[in-house]
Parts: C-alpha cells; structure tokens; sequence
C-alpha cells in the first residue's frame, strides 16, 4: 500500500493549499492575465479537491488543480484579454520612479510601464515560464513538471523571452521617438 | 540564436554562468539590458493577495455529518449558515448565465441591470455573466431576440461573426447560418459584422446574407413573431425556412428550389399546415408534409 498523505485529512488539506494555492493562482495570472478569475477558480478548484479528496492522491493534487482551474478559464468564454500589472516589492532596490533607467535610457517608470507591455506581447508559455521563474523563483524542474513540459522546452522559452523583452523594449522606445 | 547561445543564456539567467561566458554571443550593452529586465521582473509581484476562505472549504465538506444531528439549535444555525454559505459561493462562481428556448417557445425577461428587456425567439439561447453584467452588459446570442434597451449606458449583443453596439433602443437581432439580420426599432444601433461595420437607424433593417447587405425599413413597433406570428417582407425564401425550422421543429428538404426566392406574407405559430400554405403555395413551390419533414419540388 502506498503511504501517500491523505487529501481527506484537514492538515493534509490546508498543507495542499499552502503548497500550491498561490503558486497556481499566479501562474493562471501569467497564463490568462485575469487577477480575479485566477483567485475564484483555484478557489472552485479547491472546492472540488475537497470533494474528490478520496480520489486524488497528495502527489497528484497540485496538476489536479491547475488543470481543473485551467478548464475553468477555458470554458469562460468572457476572459479578457491578459493584462498583467504587477506592484514592487517594497523590500527590493527598486529605483525612484523619477529616476532614469540608464540601460535603456528612459525613466523608471516608463521602463517599468514597457516592461509590462512587453511581458503582456509575449507567447503565453514564454510569458509563463518566465514569470513563474522570476517572480515565484520557480526551478526550470518544477516549471516544466508543472505544464508538463519538457526541461530543454522550458530553456528554450525562458531565453527567447529575455530577448523578446529586451527587443520588444527597444521598439516601443523607438516607436515614442 | 545558436543552440548554443540559447543554452548559455538560460544558464546565466539561473545563474550557472557568469557574465564572462556570455561575452563571446552578447555585448556588454546587451548584458547590460538583459540585468535591467531580470532585476526589476524579479521586483515584480501580482498586484493582489491570494485570500481563500480555506475554512469555509474544509467546514463545508463536513456539513453532512453535523447539521441536525445533537439537536443543539445553536450548532444547526451555525451549521446552515456554513451550508447557505457555500451554496451562495457556487453560485457566485458559477456566473455565466444561459437562458435557452426550445421550439417555437418565446421568452421574456429582464437582464440583471434591472432595466434592459429581452424576449428570446424560438429555438434560441443569450448568455451573460451574472456577476459581470451591471459593470459591462454584454450578452451572447445564439438564434434570435428582442432587446429593449432602456437605460443609458453600453449594451453589446455579440455572436459568431460579429457584434452589435447599442444606446438605449429597441432593436432585433437573428442569426442565422448563412447570415443575420438585425432590425432597430428604436434609438440608433452599430453593428459589426466580419469585416463590415455599419449603422442602422430606427426603423431599418439590415440583412447580411452570404456577404451580400441588403436594407430596408419597416413600419413596425416590435417584430410580429414576439406576438406569435412571423412576418416578412421581400424576405429570401432561405431566412422564411430558418423561422420555419425553430418555430415548428421540422426539417426541411429543399431540393432543388431557388432559395433566393423573396416571400412577403406572414404566418402564425400555432398551425404549421397553414404556414406551409401560406409560404409555399404562393410561391408556387410543391411541397408534402410528412410528420417534421417537408420536402420541397418544383411545380
């Protein structure tokens, strides 16, 4: 018999949520750019786990909920359009607004609006694996056990994005001028 | 880029690499900019906190075993307070709304902005979301409806190939496989249609056909089938059998017949023998009716 945790047991449960709840309600952010829609439907996802507890096992509950949640949007033919906006962390160096960005020559907040654009422009896998190892400090690994993807797959996305982003940015700071 | 440079540059980003490996594929000013993206992305967070009620989750799972049973009133009310609760949430999750007709049924209703009134043509089916609706009215239409749109503000009706955009009107939209057609009562409509877009003042109607428009006005205050008739005017032989098909629920086999053909003339829900006399025979178009199937022939 296998020693696998209990979904049924309460502890076990709220460990599943604490473990993967707001992982996943961030990469279905990355992934449909929907803040709201993302939190209501690992919550429905949730729910459903709580119901299907005998039946999914511990290993298994973090792809059961990404693709119950997942299923959600898709079958909400009302989803917007992805718009990402993303607020500093207040503990990092983040540069004064006013100041300039010397890279790219441009204010910081004028790098950080177009950094958004660019993130928000990008392929939906480039644009989720980047996030989830950037802003969730995710390895390649579990990225790609996440969307079952491929770890050569997951390099691949993660260096085109970078140099998407860099040449995205320089566009839309020609396009200005 | 080089397998190679792709292979380098996913290891610097996890930081495998230093700088100085990646100098042979990239400049310092590259390196530079790649830096300024990784640190200030890694500064980003989204822009909400993720609270779920976990114990409302948990607790609700429970409710079976433990709402009358002790017979402590105060442990029930708690209890049925934890059940209306969720209840409620699904319902608050589950937000997009379908309200669908069957054959030859109409329906009236109001739309949760409390002002804007519907009536659902046979065989049809309008979607919106519940939770959405007072923020954006929005709604989907499949087949054919009445809309009476009162108060001021947006209200777009959206299906397949298009949309229509309205301030405060009264207007009708069908759709139907080869086209659509929308009537405006009242007030001043846009539509969108592939790639046409076009405005229809009170008291026209545009048919899109095939990509062909075609324009006309009526004199009508609502259409005649929200009083259980239909009602055409040099209307093409091909839209008189889609009313015929989701008003009475038959098949129609057309053989051979010029679907082009115009009809003008109404008919009434209630007896489908009589609208088969009515559309056909004046056409001169022969046609036997055997159960739910008419199949048409030339004379």
């Amino acid at each position: 018999m296998s020693t696998s945790k209990n979904v049924c047991d309460e502890t076990v449960f709220r460990e599943v949520y604490r473990l993967h709840g707001k992982s996943l309600s961030n990469v279905l952010y990355y992934q449909f750019g929907d803040l709201e829609k993302s939190k209501d439907f690992i919550q429905e996802a949730l729910i459903k786990l709580w119901e299907n507890c005998k039946k999914v096992s511990f290993e298994k509950t973090r792809s059961y909920l990404y693709s119950v949640a997942k299923r959600l949007f898709l079958d909400d033919y009302d989803h917007e359009q992805v718009k990402l906006r993303f607020r500093e962390k207040t503990l990092s160096i983040s540069r004064d607004k006013t100041e300039m960005n010397p890279e790219f020559n441009m204010l910081e907040s004028e790098f950080k609006e177009k950094l958004e654009q660019s993130i928000e422009a990008l392929p939906e896998k480039q644009r989720m694996v980047f996030l989830m190892n950037r802003i969730d400090q995710m390895p390649y690994k579990e990225i790609a056990e996440t969307l079952d993807l491929n770890i050569k797959t997951v390099e691949k996305h993660i260096s085109a994005a970078l140099k998407n982003l860099k040449g995205n940015i320089e566009e839309l700071k020609n396009i200005k001028i | 880029m080089s397998e190679r440079d792709q292979d380098d540059l996913s290891k610097w980003i996890e930081g495998k690499l230093d700088d100085e490996s990646l100098a042979s594929s990239y400049s310092k000013e590259d390196i530079n900019k790649f830096k300024a993206i990784l640190n200030k992305v890694d500064s980003f967070e989204p822009a909400q906190d993720l609270q779920i009620d976990i114990d409302s989750i948990v607790s609700g799972g429970k409710k079976s075993g433990s709402v009358f049973m002790g017979g402590n009133l105060r442990l029930a009310i708690a209890a049925s307070i934890t059940v209306l609760l969720i209840s409620a949430a699904y319902l608050f999750f589950y937000h997009t709304t379908k309200v669908s007709t069957s054959f030859g049924e109409t329906m009236v209703f109001t739309l949760p902005d409390g002002t804007t009134e519907v009536t659902l043509g046979p065989n049809s089916s309008l979607s919106y979301n519940n939770r959405r609706f007072p923020r954006k009215r929005r709604v989907r239409l499949d087949g054919q409806a009445f809309f009476d749109v009162n108060e001021k503000g947006d209200f777009k009706v959206e299906f397949e190939d298009g949309e229509v955009n309205v301030l405060g009107t009264e207007f009708e939209v069908l759709e139907y496989e080869s086209g659509l057609k929308v009537a405006c009562y009242e007030g001043k409509v846009s539509m969108s249609y592939e790639s046409q877009t076009q405005e229809i003042e009170a008291g026209e109607l545009i048919r899109f056909i095939d990509g062909v428009t075609d324009s006309r006005l009526i004199d009508t205050q609502s259409p005649a089938w929200i009083k259980g008739t239909s009602s055409f005017e040099d209307a093409p032989l091909k839209e008189v059998i889609n009313v015929l098909k989701s008003v009475f629920e038959v098949e129609v086999i057309t053989n051979d017949i010029d679907l082009e053909r115009r009809f003008t003339g109404k008919f009434n829900h209630e007896n489908l023998e009589l609208a088969c006399k009515v559309v056909f025979s004046s056409l001169s178009v022969d046609y036997t009716l055997e159960g739910k199937t008419i199949t048409l022939s030339s004379k």
